[in-house]
């Protein structure tokens, strides 16, 4: 039997809110953006420069672990090898990272993958034949189908016939 | 510049709003005003068309970049604004970007903040960034 690299039961958590994960003051914010936020503490990512441990004074003097919370930090940090188009996604590949941008916030060359700092990205885990990601509408843990998400991220991010383009990367 | 026009009204209004409700907070709009001429060294900032690089760059110029892509880039938009309190630490402020969908009147999948902290007396805090996410 394949073990899981999630180590926490996804499923369980499907509904909560951030702040189940979240000690610090940006979990108590809705109107924040969530979704790699909620990544980095399941998989307990630390990567770029900015965590939400260190958006306050008062969130640095707890003793806690900071999680990475921008999307483009978590691809960037991933190695080329490692990440590419979803539909390029090696079918073995059954645990990964799944992204969403628009195309125009991708710098592609012959050796690399970048990300830009667009508002319009997201993220989330694949795991168990499902996506599970922060639905930052709701405000909670939510889980799709891989089709459903490619769907709802299509439609969402799509308007004024923008391309959107979907990634996968191992875990970090 | 009609849009532009609206969502600088919008700003006023949630400026007035705060104020009859009597919240003691101060407003997040109001704090970026009496701060726009502080430099500030930004992280995640360099918003896609705002201008902005990697060096150091007054909190105003920061900010009116990235409403200008904003404006630019999207259709209908929300802009929340907020400051919370970090006791004697003074205020953690943000303003936060995000679409709006008129036809099922529910926010976008995806807000973009940033979030600068100041003092007790409302001036900047240069021991911490200025955050965009």
């Amino acid at each position: 039997m394949k073990t899981s690299l999630v180590p926490i039961n996804l499923d369980t958590i499907v509904g909560d809110h951030i702040s189940t994960l979240c000690p610090h003051s940006i979990a108590s914010k809705d109107s924040k953006n969530h979704c790699a936020h909620f990544v980095s503490h399941v998989l307990e990512y630390n990567v770029g420069s900015t965590s939400c441990k260190n958006l306050t004074w008062n969130d640095k003097q707890l003793d806690s672990n900071g999680a990475s919370i921008r999307v483009d930090d978590l691809f960037n940090s991933s190695l080329s090898s490692l990440k590419g188009d979803w539909v390029d996604k090696p079918k073995s590949l059954t645990e990964c990272l799944i992204y969403v941008t628009q195309e125009s916030n991708i710098s592609r060359n012959s050796t690399s993958l970048r990300m830009g700092s667009s508002d319009i990205k997201h993220v989330g885990i694949f795991t168990n034949g499902r996506v599970y990601h922060y639905g930052n509408t709701k405000n909670e843990i939510t889980c799709d189908l891989p089709d459903q998400f490619v769907k709802k991220f299509t439609r969402s991010y799509g308007r004024n016939s923008k391309k959107v383009s979907f990634f996968y990367s191992w875990f970090l | 510049m009609m849009k532009k026009i609206l969502c600088l009204l919008a700003l006023s209004y949630m400026s007035a709003t705060c104020i009859a409700d009597a919240d003691l907070s101060p407003d997040a709009y109001d704090v970026l005003l009496k701060n726009k001429d502080e430099f500030i060294v930004h992280d995640g900032c360099n918003y896609p068309k705002s201008g902005l690089g990697q060096e150091k760059v007054k909190l105003g110029q920061a900010f009116y970049n990235i409403f200008d892509s904003f404006m630019t880039m999207h259709q209908d938009m929300l802009i929340l604004k907020e400051c919370s309190s970090q006791n004697e630490h003074g205020w953690q402020c943000s303003i936060t970007f995000n679409d709006y969908y008129r036809e099922t009147k529910e926010e976008g999948p995806s807000p973009y903040s940033i979030i600068f902290s100041v003092d007790t007396s409302l001036n900047l805090d240069h021991d911490l960034l200025l955050i965009c996410m």
